[in-house]
Order: structure tokens, then C-alpha cells, then sequence
């Protein structure tokens, strides 16, 4: 890159960040600022046709005999989320659940990622599941290795609308009872997923004679070790699913009294990119009291 | 200290040109920009006894801003799009770059979608330093972050934008 180059970027740099907005918001006051309902409003409308779509087409299905293969759920539609990407519908394909906005980041490519909140080894989004199904009378999950949330759009909203102080997420390894996901119902929840982090940062913690990622202040060869530390450590893992990957465990309740378990299986590739797969563990008949 | 109404149309009138500016450069679209406005309002006046007011107004503010949009993005179920959502916005964005820049607004749509697809932390810190030609020290003041970090998130968004506009022109 020759001088004159970088120079002309820089000053389209600067026509960039100095232009003007095409308008001016104004202020709505603090009780009439409903930004997320009101953007919620066409998606809802989209999602309700979409969910009647996926209801005929589940029942087409059902009614003209053995639509799925046996290892197939027999009428869950599990869908999961990356920050700034569509739902993917998992299935019992490996499916890529993130897109390129969630991988994790090497640090020594990206050094400057290495701290927000102290040292932070790596970016990564949480993964939300939306499990539906036309008989689906409830259903409990259950993360072997990681941590579920659980996300009350409701009170959600309200902080967002209001700032109301309204718990909205909570965490756990596993939620029970469960409504299925419906995107008209006000009181919807959505069950999110992390990784577990502990392993990798003790590893990392070893790697690194003890600087880790909750370190404040780092100084800048504190920064660089750490970089090369957590290169290193790929290298020799090269495996990011032996950290970060997870068994989410979905038992489904149907409306007939039989319950199905799946085991959604979350595997990374060389990337950092999630991807997911469920298999049928097993179909039991339950007599509900 | 509660802020009473007057003053808080006060503080509006003087910054919501400035304050829309930059949720237009974070977000990328109009609909986000308006939603990230409004809660940056909201939550300066709810939170109005924290600011010092020995200090500048919009640098508190634009601090605010920039953080309600670093946690907005980090969760699914803020699913959000950087670049327009219609044509419109386009039209309006390309008309926003001056005639006098040298270069044509086509260029200037790539390097919007190359700011874009930056990281989220080296794409708050390449706004925030075209945007008002903040010093690396008052943005790290601005995001409680080392002057090293914004140096080296500086550098390397960079050098990004260089690779990434290099292979777009050849």
C-alpha cells in the first residue's frame, strides 16, 4: 500500500464519519418510546403466516403417512439463532448455526480484541432456541456442558421501552415445563445457550504463566503473549468442540402422553463456526397423572 | 439530581442532530438508528444524576449511545442488520457523500460495507474517530478503555479497510 494510497483512504474516511445525516430523529419522550414493539410488528405478522405455513405442511405430512425417517423428531420444529442471523432450522444434518458474525476470533490476527472487561480470549454470540410443535404440550432442556437463559421478551421489552428494572434473563443448566416457542404469545420466552469457558481459560491461564482473561490493565506484552498464548493453544488443540462444544438435551412432551428426548449436538469447526444436529434418543409412552 | 423538563428539551434541541449522526454511523440503517436514539435519551435523562457536568454533555451521551449499542448487538434476539434495509436508505446515504470528495459515491457504498462487516470494537472505534476527529485519548476516555487498546483497535481496522477497499478496486 503506497503513501498516496493511504492517504486517500483516510480522507475517505473522514467525508464518511463528517456527513450528514439524511434527517433528524426527534425525541418521542421517554413514555412513548415503544421502538421494539413497533419493529416486532411486521415480523409478527410474517412469523404467524410463516408458523401457519409450517402447521399445514406438518400435518400434510402427517396425514399422508410416514413423511420423516424414523430418526426423525415427529413433529418438533427446533430452530436456533446467532446474533445478527436468521433462525436456522436444525435437523438431524449438520446444519451452521453461525453465521460469519459470530465465529470466534483468533487474537493474533485481532489483538486488539483481546480485552473489554478485562482480557476477554474470545467473541462469541449466544445461540437462542425456539422449539414449536402443533402437539407439543411442554417441554424441559438441558445443557451437559454449558449455560442456558432464559429470555422473558415481555419483561424485556419493557426494560428496553421504559428502562423498567424488570429481570429479564435467567441462567441455568436446566429449564423444565416449558411453553412451546410462539411468536404471537406476548409472553413468549426463548431459551438461549452459551458456552462453558472455564476449561479453556484455565488452559489458557497455564499457557500464559497466569495472566488470563479476567486480568485488568494488561500491558501491551501482556497483550501480545496473551495472543500468542491463545494461537498456541489452537494450534495444539485445533479442536475448538473439545471446549466449547455441548450436548443440549430436549425431552418433548406431546399432547397424546408420549415423550420424545433429542440430543442436540453443538460441534465448532477450525473457524469457530457452531453447528448443530440432533439425534432421537428415545420414544417412551408416559401416563400423565 | 432529577433533570426537569425544560432542560431536557434543552439538551435535545442542542444534540439530536449530532447524537443521530452517530446512530446512523453505528447502525447502518434507519429503523436500528431511531431505536438506538431514542434509548440513548432515554437512558441519559433516567440515569441524568450520574452525568458530571463539569465535563462535555455530548461525549457522556455518545458514551451512552455507543454502549446501549455494544450490548445491543451481542445477544440472538437482537438480530440485527448494519447495512440498509431498503433502497431508499441507499439513495440516501449515497446523496449524503459530498460531490467534492474526489471519489464516487459507489466507492463510498463499499467502504460503508466494508465498516460494516469490521468487528463490532474496531467498527466503534473507526466511527467514533472520523466521526467528530475524536484524539485516541478522548475515545478511550469515552469507551473506559486503555489509550493502547484504541491504538491498536485503531490500527487494526485499518489495515482491514486497506486490504479489504485494495481488493474491491483491483
Amino acid at each position: 500500500m503506497n503513501s498516496e494510497k493511504r492517504r486517500s483512504i483516510d480522507e475517505m474516511l473522514k467525508v464518511y464519519g463528517s456527513r450528514k445525516a439524511p434527517y433528524t430523529f426527534r425525541f418521542k419522550g421517554e413514555e412513548k418510546v415503544m421502538t421494539t414493539k413497533r419493529r416486532f410488528r411486521p415480523a409478527l405478522a410474517v412469523s404467524c403466516i410463516a408458523c401457519l405455513l409450517v402447521c399445514a405442511v406438518l400435518g400434510v405430512g402427517i396425514f399422508a403417512g410416514d413423511l420423516f425417517l424414523p430418526s426423525e423428531s415427529k413433529g418438533a420444529v427446533i430452530s436456533v439463532s446467532a446474533a445478527q442471523g436468521e433462525d436456522v432450522a436444525v435437523g438431524t444434518q449438520r446444519t451452521a448455526l453461525c453465521r460469519e458474525n459470530a465465529p470466534l476470533i483468533r487474537l493474533s490476527k485481532a489483538p486488539s480484541e483481546l480485552y473489554e472487561d478485562g482480557f476477554t480470549a474470545m467473541s462469541y454470540s449466544s445461540l437462542g432456541f425456539k422449539i414449536s410443535g402443533e402437539d407439543i404440550v411442554s417441554y424441559d432442556i438441558k445443557s451437559q456442558k454449558g449455560t442456558l437463559e432464559y429470555v422473558d421478551f415481555k419483561a424485556y421489552e419493557e426494560h428496553k421501552v421504559n428502562g423498567a428494572d424488570t429481570e429479564y434473563l435467567y441462567f441455568d443448566s436446566s429449564f423444565e415445563n416449558m411453553k412451546p416457542f410462539d411468536e404471537s404469545d406476548p409472553y413468549r420466552f426463548v431459551i438461549g445457550w452459551w458456552p462453558e469457558f472455564d476449561r479453556f481459560n484455565s488452559d489458557l491461564r497455564d499457557f500464559t504463566g497466569g495472566v488470563d482473561r479476567n486480568t485488568k490493565n494488561p500491558t501491551e506484552e501482556q497483550m501480545l503473549s496473551m495472543g500468542q498464548a491463545y494461537d498456541s493453544l489452537l494450534k495444539t488443540a485445533e479442536d475448538f468442540t473439545s471446549y466449547f462444544g455441548d450436548t443440549v438435551t430436549v425431552t418433548l412432551h406431546y399432547s397424546d402422553g408420549t415423550t420424545e428426548v433429542l440430543n442436540i449436538e453443538i460441534t465448532l469447526d477450525e473457524n469457530g463456526y457452531a453447528y448443530g444436529e440432533y439425534e432421537k434418543v428415545n420414544e417412551d409412552v408416559v401416563v400423565y397423572g | 439530581m432529577k433533570i426537569d423538563r425544560e432542560t431536557a428539551d434543552r439538551y435535545v434541541a442542542v444534540h439530536s442532530e449530532e447524537l443521530t449522526r452517530l446512530c446512523f454511523c453505528l447502525c447502518g440503517n434507519v429503523a436500528d438508528a431511531e431505536d438506538l436514539f431514542q434509548e440513548t435519551w432515554c437512558k441519559a435523562f433516567k440515569n441524568f444524576d450520574k452525568y458530571d457536568v463539569s465535563k462535555p454533555f455530548d461525549k457522556w451521551l455518545f458514551a451512552i449511545c455507543v454502549n446501549t449499542y455494544k450490548n445491543s448487538v451481542k445477544h440472538w434476539y437482537n438480530s440485527r442488520r448494519f447495512c440498509f434495509s431498503t433502497d431508499e436508505e441507499q439513495t440516501l446515504f449515497l446523496n449524503s457523500i459530498p460531490d467534492s470528495s474526489g471519489y464516487s459515491s459507489v466507492d463510498y457504498l463499499e467502504l460503508h460495507k466494508i465498516i460494516c462487516s469490521l468487528p463490532k470494537n474496531h467498527r466503534v472505534v473507526i466511527i467514533l474517530k472520523y466521526f467528530k476527529d475524536y484524539t485516541i485519548e478522548e475515545i478511550a476516555q469515552m469507551l473506559s478503555l486503555p489509550v493502547g487498546t484504541i491504538k491498536s483497535r485503531l490500527y487494526s481496522a485499518k489495515k482491514t479497510i486497506r486490504r479489504r477497499f485494495s481488493q474491491y478496486e483491483f
